[in-house]
């Protein structure tokens, strides 16, 4: 699904099982309940492009937790070099009454996001009062209908210009072909603009 | 020199749709493609190579000697040519996608594309050819050619998914043309429609519609049946001949559409498409089909070539509505019902939006495998690695069991409204 927006693609990316590809995984860290301080969530993506700017996930909460008794969560978002040292690229804490059956996390764009590993991790910044307020969040896909996809999805902020930049790159590494194809694609454009031209002329004089 | 000028102004309009029409299949040529190609790129490639034929219809047969033809051309097919073996496979999708990875990341696959899908073409310009000769008036024959530069189905099956629908496209659109030329003369008429119903089983649908009409016209109930038999048999058998002259016979793949009548998916509205239970039960299908064939006789003094192609779409609409096919074969009905179309203006709307619930349904229903990575070749990077439309935010929270009732009671809906259409126009009944 694309939603164009002034110039720039907002991409929706899934982990499915089905689009399992060499370059694109989602490994579980940790899926512990967020109901004591210090317990996470976290997952390892490998980007396939620049510009990462938002997560949704499948996250569960009592709908009876009120907004006087919320719990404060940390989401973090870290570049994993080698030897997993952890770069963060991103922290901010939320209420956990933000949640919903799915819920997006927005945090600035990840430029240099392309062929990066990168490690997502919410954290329990406090104790929940009582059992009942248990926060989880979803990274398995736990769905037993293989079409309902549960587990994180990532969106890529993509511009217009790196997709045609892209497409001119394919065309370079076959050049031969291209060279022969634009000239026919310009030549039948150009036939279309010249009879739409005449045609428009012909339009004009039998108004007149 | 002025005579071309002269030309050029007074068919204007045309030229514009007609190149049109071909600057879409060019821009989606060397673009976009279905795992499907590769499976049969696979099977012509070993007749080019090898000289044996595995190829598993005549459609990838005629495809195979264009391939043979221009040899030199496919060369740079042999680099990866290894890795289609598995797509070769029956329902292995899954197992087929790293294939369809590797193969849209190859430096020659835009222009592999382009080339593959040339007999397609060509065959697709006869369909305009047809299209361009069949009225003399000259809104019908805009009206024609527009719904060739911009008819989807067509557009989808060939050039986007890669399959061969061009080739029964424009046998079937043949038959109807000769029936048109010529209502007296019935032989030409049904051996297209053989041929077309040898390449897509389908086709054969539309025999009642013709029959009819050659009986009307020329007072012969079983002649035109017997042509239609016989040239299925006999275009079948040399067809199965030349193949059979190139055959492996030690591979399992071979598998001729035209030795068995073959639908693919027949045994879904055949097993499934029933009205009723137990004993009383029938068929859907057989349902529709007899009680067009009542509306189309009963009390008729005449069956004109319009009628025919009215009745010829509404049995290709009563296929499509009492089955499950598949993505593309939408595009069975684009003889008829494109003909229908200029006969009947007010079907046109109804139609497209009828085509688009089609393909919602379908892609809702068949994703992952029909989904937004068909244009993979054109950007590997930006549409290999796109979510399938099911997990998008909407259909995650509608449920996509209920998308997929909605798109198919639409598409449902606009089919029995086309064909109350085309019914209602039936004029030529005795009072």
């Amino acid at each position: 699904m694309l939603i164009v927006r002034f110039g720039s693609l907002d991409l929706v990316l899934s982990e499915n099982k089905n689009f399992i590809y060499s370059d694109y995984y989602i490994e579980t860290r940790n899926q512990e309940v967020l109901n004591k301080k210090g317990n996470t969530v976290s997952f390892k993506i490998h980007s396939v492009r620049n510009g990462l700017s938002k997560v949704t996930l499948s996250t569960l909460r009592p709908h009876y937790l009120f907004e006087d008794e919320d719990l404060k969560i940390n989401l973090s978002i870290y570049y994993l070099g080698r030897d997993e040292v952890r770069e963060q690229k991103y922290s901010a804490d939320f209420p956990a009454s933000k949640l919903r059956n799915f819920t997006t996390f927005d945090f600035p764009d990840l430029d240099d996001s392309k062929d990066k590993d990168i490690l997502v991790e919410f954290s329990a910044l406090e104790d929940a009062v009582d059992e009942r307020h248990k926060i989880e969040i979803v990274i398995d896909d736990t769905d037993p209908d293989e079409r309902v996809t549960t587990g994180p999805r990532l969106f890529y902020n993509v511009k217009l210009y790196d997709l045609w930049s892209e497409y001119l790159g394919i065309a370079s590494k076959d050049f031969k072909f291209f060279k022969y194809y634009y000239l026919l694609v310009g030549f039948v454009s150009l036939a279309i603009i010249f009879l739409l031209i005449i045609d428009y002329k012909k339009i004009d004089k039998s108004r007149c | 020199m002025k005579k071309i000028s002269l030309f050029v102004i007074k068919n204007r309009v045309l030229l514009i749709l007609i190149l049109l029409g071909l600057l879409i299949r060019i821009l989606m040529m060397p673009n976009a493609t279905f795992i499907d190609l590769l499976s049969s790129t696979w099977r012509e490639m070993v007749f080019v190579n090898e000289g044996r034929a595995i190829v598993s219809n005549m459609n990838e047969f005629i495809v195979a000697i264009y391939m043979k033809a221009f040899s030199p051309l496919f060369l740079p097919l042999n680099e990866i040519i290894g890795i289609f073996r598995e797509t070769a496979e029956p329902n292995l999708f899954k197992n087929a996608l790293p294939t369809y990875d590797v193969f849209v990341t190859f430096p020659h696959a835009p222009r592999m594309l382009f080339l593959l899908k040339i007999p397609y073409l060509l065959f697709d310009l006869g369909v305009l050819y047809l299209s361009l000769r069949f009225f003399s008036e000259d809104k019908k024959k805009k009206l024609l050619v527009a719904i060739w530069a911009f008819g989807l189905p067509l557009i989808f099956a060939a050039y986007i998914w890669g399959r061969f629908e061009t080739l029964p496209v424009f046998f079937g659109l043949l038959a109807f043309y000769f029936a048109y030329k010529n209502p007296h003369s019935y032989w030409p008429a049904m051996l297209s429609l053989a041929i077309a119903a040898i390449l897509r089983s389908a086709f054969a649908f539309t025999l009642p519609a013709f029959l009819l009409y050659f009986f009307y016209q020329n007072r012969q109930r079983f002649l035109p049946l017997i042509s239609f038999v016989l040239s299925y048999l006999v275009v079948g058998k040399i067809f199965r001949l030349i193949i059979s002259a190139f055959r492996d016979p030690g591979f399992l793949s071979t598998n001729l559409s035209i030795s068995n009548f073959s639908l693919g998916y027949i045994d879904e509205f055949i097993l499934t498409g029933r009205i009723g239970i137990g004993p009383g039960e029938v068929s859907l299908f057989i349902f529709l089909i007899a009680t067009i064939i009542y509306f189309a006789y009963s009390g008729r003094k005449k069956f004109n070539f319009e009628q025919m192609v009215y009745f010829s779409s509404l049995f290709m609409l009563a296929f499509f509505l009492s089955s499950r096919v598949h993505t593309h074969y939408i595009v069975w009905l684009m003889p008829a019902l494109s003909l229908a179309c200029v006969y009947r203006p007010k079907i046109i709307i109804p139609s497209i939006a009828m085509i688009i619930f089609y393909y919602f349904y379908y892609f809702v229903l068949f994703e992952p495998q029909v989904m937004l990575e068909l244009f993979a070749p054109l950007n590997p990077q930006f549409f290999m690695h796109l979510a399938p439309i099911s997990s998008q935010q909407f259909f995650m929270n509608h449920r996509i069991e209920n998308i997929i009732i909605v798109a198919r009671s639409l598409f449902s809906i606009l089919v029995v409204f086309i064909m109350f259409l085309l019914i209602r126009k039936n004029e030529n009944k005795l009072s």
